[in-house]
Formats: C-alpha cells, structure tokens, sequence
C-alpha cells in the first residue's frame, strides 16, 4: 500500500494537521518530504503529524519527520505527533526523533499541547 | 472572657455557634424572668388597689357622712339661733306688757344681735295692744340693707295672706319656702314664722324673721372646696335652695327636678327627705352614669335638709396616680431585674458560645485549640473539663485509628508486592514448536484475594519436552501463597530431575518434599503432565486434581480417564495413575481448578463442568477457551463475590504451514527498485507461519534497513549480489541477509547520539540503530565468502 498524505487547513493556532497513511518507508518518504516543504515553505508554525492510519515506517520515514522537526526548530516551532499505532510508535521510541513529551495519543491532546506552546510565545513576544 | 477574641478570630465554627437572638438562651431567660416578675408585680398590684379602693371608698364616705352631719349641725345651730331670737321676742311680750315702740325696739335689737337675720315682721290682732290697735311693722335692719316698714299704713292686705292665716293657726314656728324679695335688697329669703299666743294660747298675732339664703349657704361654702364634693339645699317643702348646676335653685322643687332632668336616681332621696329622715346612699347620674355617693341630712326639726356627695372618681383620684406611679416604678423593677438576668445569663450563653467555638475547632481537626473556662468552679467549669476530656479521647483514638490506618496501609502494600511477586512466579503464554507442530500455552489465573494458592507453570526439559502443572493449594490468602510458591519450586526441581515422561513420578517426588515439614498440614491438588513436542505424545497424573478435558479438532469432547491419587501434602509414598495420550493438531487440552467449576451465581448455582464444556465447544484456541471461560464465569457469577481462585489452563496444537522461507536474490544496486517485492513476499511468508502484525511490521523495517545500507554503501566495498532469506524456525522468525562484499560488520557502527540537541543530530544512521533495537538476536559472520547477518526475533512480541 502506498503513501498518502492529506494536509488540513491551517489551524487557528497556527499548527498543520497533516494526516501521513499508508507506508512510509524508503520509496516513499521522498512524497512526504514533498509535500512537507510546500507546507513549511509557509509561516506555518507547527506540524501535528496525525499517524492512525499510518501502518508501517522505516528510518527513512523517520528522517522525513526529523528533517522537518529540524526546519521547523529553527524557527521556534514544533513537531508533534499523534495516533500513531504500536509498531510506528515503537520505531519512534527507539530512534527518538521526536521527545516523548511531542508524542501524544490523541490529536485534541497534540492541540492542546500545541495551543500552550503557542501561548507561552505569544507571551514571549510581548515581553 | 479573655478567649472571646481567638473565638473571633476562628474560621468556619463561628457560623455554627451563631444562635439567633430570639433562640438565644439569654433572651429566653430574660424574657421568661421578666414576664413573671411582670405578672407577680401585677397581681400584687391588683390586689393592693383593690384593697386600698376599698379603703380610700370606705374613708371617703364617711368623711362624707361626718361632714354632712357637720355642715347639718352648723345650720341647724344658725336656724335654731334664729328660733331663739323669735321665741325670747314672744316670751318677752308675754312676759311684760310693752308699748308698740318697746316691741318694735325690742325686735331691732334681737335681729340686730342675730347675724344671721335681716329683718322681721310684728303683727298683732286688735286688741292686743294698749291702744287695742292693730300692728304690722316690718323691722329692717338697715345696715344689712333692708329698710323698715309700716305694712298697716302701706294698705297691706296681712290678713289675706295664707302664711299670715297658718301661722295664726300654727302651734309651733315654720320656715317658709325661699322666696325672692324685692323690698329686702333683691335676695332670696327663707323666713321663720312664729305664732304669738298669751298665756291662754289664744291667738295674738305672729313674729317672723327674715334670714337670706345666702346666710345660710354661707355656711356650705367650705364643702365646696373639696374637690368632686357637691352641696344641695332643700326648703321644707322641697324647693332646692342650694344646688350645684346653675339654674336650678330656686326654680325646682327636688321632685320636679328629678322628673325634668330625669334625674331617677335622686328619687330615694326624695322619698326620705319628705319623711325628714336621713339617707346614705350611691346612685349614678342616670343621665351621665357618673357614679357619686351622696348623704341626705335633715337639719334639726327646721324640716330642711342638706345632700351632700362625694363623686367616685375624685375619691379615687388620688388612688389612680399613685397606682400609676407604682404601676411605672413596678415597670422599672422588672425592666431592671430583666437586664439583670440578661447579665447573669451572659455569664452562661458566652462560655457556652466560646465553648461551641471549640467544639466547632476540634470537629475541623484542630486539636491544639484551647478550651476556655476549664478552671471554673461552676457547672460550665464541668462542661468544660468534660470537654476537654472528649476531645483528648477523640485524639488518642484518631491516633489509633491513625496507626491501624498506616499498619492497613503498609500491609496493604506488602500485599501487592507480594502478589506482584506471586503473578510474576507464573510463566507466561507460550508458543513452542515441534517439527511442523506448534502448541501454544496459556493460562489465566484470577486470585479472590490479593494472593491466592491457585498455580500453574510450565518448563522447558531439553529440546524435545515441555512440562505443565496446574494446581490449587488448600484455602486461599497468604498461607496458601506461601505454599503455592514452595510447590511451584518443587514442581520444577521434581520435573527437572524427571528421566522421562514419567508425571507419577514428578508427582511423587514433589509430595515428599512438600510432606516434610508441613506443620501446618496444608495441601495441593495438583495435575501435572508433560508433552513431547515433536510427536505430541502427552503423559498426565493427578494428585487429586480434576481431569482435564481435550477437544479433539472434530469437536469431541473427551474426558481423560484419569484415576486422581492423593493430594501433595499429606503423606509421601502415594500411588498415582498416567494417562498417555497424543495431541493431534486441532486438539486442545483444558485444565482448571475448582474455583471455576465452583464458581457461584446469585441463586448459589455452581458453574460446573457442563457449562465449561459449552463453552469450550465453541473456542477457537487456547487463548480464546481461557478467555471465553473467564467471561463465561464472570457473566454466570454476575457480581456475586468470587469465593475461590480461578485458573484455567490450555494447550492447543497446530500444524505449522510449509516451513515458510521466503528467499530472494538482488543485484545491487541496480535492483533497489524490487524492495518492496522483498518486503510483501516477507508480509506473505510470516503470515501464512501465524506470526503476528507487528513482529512481520519490525521485520520488515529490519530488511528494508539493510537492504537499503547495502545497495547504498556495499557497492564501495565490492558488493553486486546480496540476497534475503527468511523463515520461522522454533517459534523464532530468522532473518538472513547475504552480500559478496568485502567483510564488514554493520552492527559495528557507533550508535547514533540520541540524546543531542535536535540541531546537532545528523538526520541519517539511524538505520542500523533500529535493527539493533528491533532484532532480538543479531549475529555477522562470514560465510563462504559472504557477510551473513541473522537477525531474530521472537514469534510472540514481548508485553509493551
């Protein structure tokens, strides 16, 4: 099964939701990476990577996610990530590409966490 | 009073000690005190007014008596001065022959000598006089304003005259009836006529004396200062002299009075002045109802009379101002005693109130909080101290309930350490292989306590030979754990030490060890079995345990005929019976203990065996007959309190597929396009072996990992083929991944810095890092001119 990508509107908290299933492995994180640099091209802030139906991830799939955590981390901003099933969740904890404190089960917990995030440097910049 | 302010100063219990002022003992107290106080001062008072109105009336009335007898006697004195002045005229005229000019003097000179008298009349008959003419001189007095008077020479008809004619008639003196007179200065008069007789009482003429009302009612006058006291003077005939309204006098007799101004109350007055005698009485004003007590006096034999009367409110007057005054001063008195009462009561309701607000603290924990007024001698001391002793007692014991609590606690924890420890005794579900046969074991156990003495265990012996017990020690509870772990122990050691497929034996050595020692004469029920893998040859004996059941792959139920020997425990040296069968792929053997077919419902039904058996038709495997019996026991239970261990117990026995190997050949790196063809035909071959979703998703990030670091880097150390072999071989899936390169060892990379800052991590190597995670055993070697990596993992994936 390939992968697909979906990619939901801009949240108001400037987060991306972006639902990745399917496999995500040598063939094809070259897609996401694809779509991933559009999507960062612009001032989005955050990225919610929303897993459920993502089903198998290698350290290719892996890298695609480090790499945008990277880019985004330059900017102050964050990747996290939700849903994910036990065996990519398991492939994530070994590689530690993103802190465990940026894995979360739900998306309405990834939001919420993000919704602080963002509080705390709206906050930041009024200082 | 010095606690009042830490009172204050509390938090919550204020509310509680707040008594609103109405239920307040105080005003309770001083409202109550002060009541009676009110009432007792008012039937005191009632009784003293009416005791004293009796009096005042009683003293009232006759001082009306004695003053009306007074005023009497002092009219009558003045009336009978009058008398006397006429008499001594007469008695001097019949004693001494005198001239009309000696008569006429002598009369001056008697109403001169008589204050009281104004002027008088001398008549006699022809004949009387020397000169036998007649007389009828008028003697005035004139300083007291009356001119004298010839009435013979003014023409005067005397003879015509009725009182002239009675009193010639008469044998004694009369008053007249006042009368108004002009010649006599414009006043009223009341004249006495006395008859003149001589010796032979034949009659000679009259004399009469004028006196004026006024004189008489002059006399009256002090009466009148008394207030409420009134005066009335009667003539003889009833004409009123003296009255106090303003119009009367004169113009009225008494009778016409009382029938024109309906006065009927004055009428037994009127009756007893026409009888001339003397009357006490009270009536009220029939016009008004003003309520009087009036006296009616005669005075002397002059036939007038005088009335006077006192009315009854000036006679209480003064009795009702100072029954007012007292009634105020009895007010204050019982105001004050009330206040006083409110003050004493203060000294109860506060250290009561102060004492709640303890009370209040030590209900909110606060043990520390002191109790005021525990010196005091009186009653609130007691309650005080008795407080203080409660709340002592309440410390000590929530002390106590304090250590039992934390004792419970601690040993509570004990307990779920222990049972930790007891459930981790217990092996896990198995899968084991035997040439193409598989068998999975798995077993449930669910203590009634937080330890139980149900067990089961099961060990490898050599390749070829897995042993399995299930046994339920005697009661439940620590003893029972404690003994449960010692026959665990010497199960194993027993089918260690086992030479064969001999069970009885097991059986038999394991009692013995138990046997010894075992004060406390617990014992086990135990099956034990042992299956040879490779055939599924299975030999079982029960130490008094339930046979276990096997469901042949057609569905049949059979019982294994197994004749139970005794329990392990009680004497060594027993004899136990081996069943020998095989387990046949599609078989399941099904063991459990009591607690199962035990288990009660609400209407104390057991489960028992044929229950199990329904439920076992319909299991696909172990795992699903050990689960569905749970559920099937639970639901029949349906909250009833589990009364014994549950454990249930099964083997099942597969074929295994065709030895799954999946084994492709690729050149690197012109064929990295045909990895995902590895990877399906990977997913293809470890699921048709029964291997679960996530082990074939580990081993396929395993090949896609290494694949992808050969066609990547190997072309730099000579490599152009590589090829992938996989297959599951006892219970494990292996991994063999080849390439014709230079030797080199992959695993010997340096592991990536995971912990690095994000920006300092490199986004590569992490490939190798999985492998090594993912893989439970990886090995590089060469072989024949190949680097041969084999990786394996287990079949099952380990508990997350």
């Amino acid at each position: 099964m390939a992968l697909s990508v979906r990619i939901h509107p801009l949240h108001p908290n400037g987060s991306q939701r972006v639902e990745i299933a399917g496999r995500l492995d040598t063939h094809t994180y070259g897609d996401l990476d694809d779509r991933l640099t559009l999507v960062l091209a612009s001032k989005v802030q955050s990225l919610l990577l929303d897993l459920a139906a993502l089903d198998y991830i290698s350290s290719a799939g892996v890298r695609s996610v480090f790499r945008a955590r990277k880019l985004l981390a330059e900017r102050g901003g964050k990747v996290v990530i939700a849903n994910a099933q036990p065996q990519v969740q398991k492939v994530f904890d070994i590689v530690k590409a993103v802190p465990l404190s940026e894995i979360f089960r739900t998306v309405e917990e990834a939001d919420a966490y993000l919704y602080r995030i963002q509080k705390k440097i709206v906050a930041g910049d009024e200082d | 009073m010095d606690a009042t302010p830490q009172v204050a100063a509390g938090p919550g219990p204020q509310a509680d000690v707040g008594v609103p002022w109405h239920a307040s003992l105080r005003t309770r107290l001083m409202l109550w005190v002060g009541l009676l106080l009110a009432l007792l001062l008012l039937a005191g008072f009632a009784t003293a007014f009416y005791a004293a109105r009796e009096r005042v009336v009683a003293d009232a009335e006759a001082r009306t008596r004695y003053e009306a007898r007074q005023a009497a006697d002092r009219l009558d004195a003045t009336m009978r001065s009058v008398q006397v002045s006429g008499e001594a005229l007469i008695e001097l005229s019949q004693r001494v022959t005198l001239s009309r000019s000696d008569l006429l003097a002598a009369m001056e000179a008697m109403l001169e000598a008589n204050p009281s008298t104004v002027g008088g009349l001398v008549a006699l008959e022809p004949g009387v006089l020397a000169d036998r003419a007649p007389l009828a001189y008028y003697v005035g007095i004139g300083a007291r304003g009356v001119p004298d008077r010839d009435l013979l020479a003014d023409g005067y008809d005397l003879a015509g005259r009725d009182w002239y004619q009675r009193t010639l008639n008469a044998t004694s003196a009369w008053w007249s009836e006042p009368y108004f007179n002009e010649t006599a200065g414009g006043r009223y008069m009341t004249t006495l006529n006395l008859p003149l007789r001589d010796r032979d009482a034949r009659r000679m003429g009259m004399v009469s004396l004028d006196v004026p009302v006024q004189a008489l009612s002059s006399s009256l006058e002090p009466l009148r200062t008394v207030n409420g006291q009134r005066t009335a003077l009667f003539a003889p005939a009833g004409t009123i002299a003296v009255h106090p309204e303003r119009g009367i006098a004169f113009a009225h007799t008494l009778s016409g009075y009382v029938a024109s101004a309906g006065r009927s109350d004055l009428a037994p007055m009127e009756a007893a002045r026409g009888q001339g005698r003397a009357l006490q009485f009270n009536h009220a004003d029939a016009r008004n109802g003003v309520a009087r007590y009036s006296v009616l006096q005669p005075i002397g034999e002059s036939g007038w009379s005088l009335q006077l009367s006192l009315g009854r409110d000036a006679m209480l007057a003064g009795l009702d101002s100072a029954m007012r005054m007292l009634a105020l001063i009895g007010g204050l008195v019982a105001l004050l005693a009330a206040l006083a009462v409110l003050r004493l009561a203060r000294r109860i309701t506060v250290p009561l109130t102060e004492l709640t607000a303890s009370a209040g603290h030590f209900a909110n924990g606060e043990f520390d909080w002191p109790v005021p007024h525990d010196a005091r001698g009186d009653e609130v001391g007691v309650m005080a101290r008795a407080l203080e002793r409660a709340r002592d007692s309440i410390r000590l014991q929530l002390d106590e309930i304090g250590r039992y609590a934390s004792e419970k606690q601690k040993l509570q924890s004990e307990l779920d350490i222990a049972r930790n420890i007891q459930r981790s005794m217990l092996p896990r579900d198995s899968v084991l292989a035997g040439g193409p046969r598989r068998y999975r074991l798995q077993a449930r156990l669910e203590p009634a306590k937080a330890v139980g003495g149900d067990f089961h265990a099961h060990f490898r012996q050599g390749d070829g030979r897995v042993w399995f017990v299930v046994g339920d020690v005697s009661d439940k509870g620590v003893p029972a754990a404690l003994f449960m772990a010692r026959a665990v122990t010497v199960l194993e050691v027993a089918a260690a030490a086992a030479a064969g497929s001999r069970p009885d034996e097991v059986l038999v050595d394991a009692g013995r060890h138990l046997c010894a020692g075992n004060e406390a004469c617990m014992f086990a029920t135990v099956l034990c079995g042992v299956l040879e893998l490779a055939s599924g040859d299975l030999a079982i004996a029960s130490a008094g345990h339930d046979a276990p059941l096997l469901r042949r792959a057609d569905g049949r139920i059979e019982t294994i005929a197994l004749e139970s020997g005794p329990a392990l425990g009680f004497d060594s040296g027993g004899h136990y019976d081996v069943w020998r069968g095989r387990l046949q792929p599609g078989d399941l053997l099904f063991a459990w203990t009591d607690g199962v077919t035990e288990a009660f419902d609400a209407g104390e039904d057991a489960f028992g065996e044929d229950r199990l058996r329904e439920v076992l038709q319909v299991s696909k495997g172990a795992a699903d007959a050990c689960d569905g019996l749970l559920v099937a026991v639970h639901r029949f239970a349906s909250g009833a309190a589990q009364s014994d261990d549950i454990t249930v117990f099964a083997i099942d026995c597969s074929q295994q597929a065709e030895p799954g190997v999946a084994s492709i050949r690729l050149q690197v790196p012109g064929e990295r396009g045909r990895l995902p063809e590895v990877l399906d035909a990977l997913e293809a071959t470890l699921g048709r072996a029964g291997i679960e979703a996530g082990r074939i998703h580990d081993a396929q990030v395993i090949v896609e990992e290494l694949v992808c670091n050969v066609m990547d880097h190997g072309a730099v150390h000579g490599v152009d083929a590589l090829s992938v072999d996989a297959f599951v071989e006892r219970g494990r899936v292996v991994l063999d991944i080849r390439d014709n390169g230079a030797a080199y060892d992959p695993l010997g990379h340096a592991p990536p810095d995971l912990d690095a800052d994000i920006a300092d991590r490199p986004i590569g190597g992490l490939g190798i890092h999985l492998v090594r995670e993912l893989a439970q055993d990886a090995c590089y070697r060469r072989d024949g001119g190949w680097n041969l990596l084999r990786i394996e993992l287990g079949a099952i994936l380990p508990p997350s």
